[in-house]
């Protein structure tokens, strides 16, 4: 594994890599700053492009370097015009718009911008170290096991989605019914199809993922109009000084564990991590009182929370072929693409590109720390462009991107129909992303399950309680888990929506 | 009567496709051509669809009446919300002209229907500048199909015409 290691170094340094992931984080530093613009839908349309690049050395880094800038990137209009540009960035609000109103906008972007480059290398040094002695561990699971942790994920990410639980598990059952469409995996017979062959493959993932996270968005931004940024969108104030910076380092490393810890659990993700690491720095301060009136430390808790997910979101993503949230989805779509499926045997089979990508990726934080420096200033004036300007170049990428991942005509029918699905699911206040991970995990659990059926034989009992008891302990331990994270979910948004309304 | 709620509504519809596909499963899913008996040990390909389909019917249906308790599923007048009209119809006449442009791609080619597409976008966007309108909606599109199938040489649908303009443009540009 330490030779792949160093196979992976050695692939990693290369300058065209490193162009691509400077060229990713200016791109999702931008559509971050957008306000309107998330960055799952970025990347959603970026997705194949990366493909078209051709070596998975370059398009992957590329995307992540999108994933990077972007979550930094809706720091940016937070803090300017206290409207987060993610999910991500709400807890960024509080305390970075009131340094904008005290007229220090400059200190608060530069201590989102420190804050995120820390908390983003620490947990893609943690996620470089963890994936060997998880990829070790996840090597001997067999497909009982396998379907019992691809169940336990499922119900992690309906009962952490948005919104109540059932919605989630609405919205899952759904996506895996849509995985069911097209062939069977045991049989190859057709599911659903109509007669068409069209559908026999089933649904491709990158037409459907940029159905429903960027046509949901054009359509929403056609309902509001035109919006122009605020005027007061400007990068002035004082430089943060080295003493505010240091005081502020505990804040950063206790945020990047909490980021850790909470981008390793498949559902959470940043929004979550960025209003725990916020909490946390709060509670831990001397002058809780200052939060919410233009305390940094509440600009680096919320920022180094929210960054530090990325990394981690990589582990179960890599090993198990989990995706952790919409974004991660993506990737999994775009490695894919690329000819490499994520899973148990990715690290036996393509260990030097992972561990490239891996190491790419905490490379990127120097380019992430240069280019975000130097850029503070074009962003804060990108705040102000027209969304009219930009909406129009956003469909002409969904619709070229779906197009060019297959060339397949058939494609443009599953952006359209995927895309309406998202616009009445937004409408009705439906989270899309259970929708997505059931629909990708679906398909796998279903062959799985199917295998793991294969294997028990007639002597079910046995097989569950003395061959495979790893699978039966996960799989009764899953609505334990489901019902207390929904608890805790529930307490989590309510604490959260009274803090909005205070 | 039409529930007022949007999210009862598309709980019903969900509800509804599930229990149709659960009744005419049976149509849906093809038979595999040899009988998958215990001895081949391998699953039927209508189970795990069941299972699903059992479970989404079973979790809208608590939906619904967890709905009903709270008193949401008052039947009232059909209300599309509260978008104002204007708004309303810029929505319906976004979703037609995506519906339309997704069906002219390959017969108009890229081109012209990205023209049509970002042009129609930009206006019900609110961009009332013909300059602003007409520039990206000719060189962003122009620009990105001479990249794509210049310099990445992967192939857009393109209209014969479009194609002949172009090719003297194309003959100017470096080989990559």
């Amino acid at each position: 594994m330490f030779e792949t290691l160093l196979v992976g170094l050695d692939a990693a340094l290369r300058i065209d890599t490193f162009v691509w992931i400077s060229g990713g984080l200016l791109l999702g530093m931008l559509m971050g700053s957008l306000p309107g613009f998330t960055t799952t839908m970025g990347m959603s349309i970026l997705v194949p492009i990366s493909f078209l690049v051709g070596d998975p050395l370059i398009g992957i880094p590329f995307l992540i370097g999108v994933y990077k800038g972007g979550i930094y990137g809706g720091s940016v209009p937070a803090i300017l015009i206290s409207m987060p540009g993610t999910g991500a960035s709400i807890a960024t609000v509080f305390d970075g718009h009131e340094l904008t109103k005290k007229g220090q906008p400059r200190k608060a972007l530069e201590m989102g911008l420190y804050a995120s480059v820390i908390s983003d290398l620490f947990s893609d040094l943690f996620t470089l170290v963890m994936i060997i002695p998880v990829a070790a561990v996840v090597l001997g699971f067999g497909p009982p096991e396998v379907a019992s942790v691809m169940f336990l994920s499922l119900v992690i990410i309906a009962v952490t989605s948005t919104g109540p639980v059932i919605k989630g598990l609405i919205m899952l059952c759904l996506g895996v019914w849509f995985g069911f469409i097209g062939a069977d995996p045991f049989s190859g017979t057709a599911r659903y199809t109509f007669g068409t062959n069209e559908l026999y493959d089933g649904f491709h993932m990158i037409p459907m993922l940029i159905g429903l996270f960027a046509l949901p968005e054009i359509f929403a931004a056609v309902k509001e109009g035109d919006r122009t940024g605020s005027s007061i969108a400007r990068f002035v104030g004082d430089r943060l000084r080295l003493a505010e910076f240091k005081k502020s380092l505990r804040t950063i490393f206790r945020s990047t564990a909490i980021g850790t810890a909470i981008g390793l659990v498949p559902g959470l993700g940043q929004p979550i991590a960025a209003m725990m690491g916020y909490i946390a720095a709060k509670n831990a301060s001397d002058t809780p009182e200052n939060f919410g009136k233009g305390e940094l430390d509440g600009v680096a808790g919320a920022e180094a929370a929210n960054n530090a997910v990325n990394g981690p979101t990589m582990v179960p993503l890599l090993t198990l072929g989990i995706p952790g949230d919409a974004v991660t989805a993506l990737l999994l779509g775009a490695f894919m693409m690329q000819g490499l499926r994520p899973g148990p045997t990715l690290l036996e089979t393509s260990g030097e590109i992972v561990f490239a990508i891996l190491i790419a990726m905490v490379l990127a934080n120097i380019l992430f720390l240069m280019i975000g420096y130097l850029t503070i200033p074009l962003f804060a004036r990108v705040v102000t462009v027209k969304r009219s300007l930009l909406i129009p170049v956003t469909i002409m990428l969904a619709f070229s991107g779906t197009y060019l991942a297959r060339s397949n005509p058939f494609d443009i029918v599953t952006l359209i129909g995927f895309g309406l699905v998202g616009i009445a699911a937004r409408t009705a206040r439906f989270d899309v992303a259970p929708m997505v991970m059931g629909f990708i995990l679906g398909r796998e659990l279903e062959y799985t399950f199917g295998q793991t059926l294969a294997l028990a034989g007639n002597d079910w009992v046995r097989f569950a309680f003395v061959e495979r008891i790893g699978m039966t302990a996960v799989v009764v331990a899953t609505p334990i888990i489901g019902v207390l994270l929904g608890a805790r979910m529930n307490r989590f948004r309510q604490r959260t929506l009274a803090r909005d309304q205070a | 009567m039409i529930p007022r709620q949007a999210d009862v509504r598309f709980t019903v519809v969900v509800l509804v496709l599930a229990v149709v596909a659960l009744l005419f499963g049976g149509q849906l899913i093809v038979d595999p051509p040899i009988s998958l008996s215990a001895d081949l040990l391998a699953m039927s390909p209508r189970v795990f669809p069941f299972l699903i389909l059992a479970g989404t019917v079973v979790v809208a249906s608590a939906f619904l009446v967890g709905q009903a308790r709270k008193g949401a599923l008052e039947m009232t007048r059909f209300s599309l919300g509260s978008a104002p009209p204007a708004s309303l119809g810029r929505q319906v006449a976004f979703l037609f002209i995506t519906v339309v442009c997704a069906l002219l791609l390959t017969t108009l080619g890229f081109i012209t229907t990205m023209f049509l597409l970002m042009t129609s976008t930009a206006v019900l966007v609110g961009n009332r500048s013909p300059f602003q309108i007409l520039s990206i909606s000719i060189f962003i599109p122009l620009g990105f199909y001479i990249v794509v199938t210049h310099v990445l040489r992967t192939a857009l649908p393109e209209a014969d015409i479009i194609q002949r303009l172009l090719a003297p443009v194309l003959q100017l540009l470096p080989a990559f």
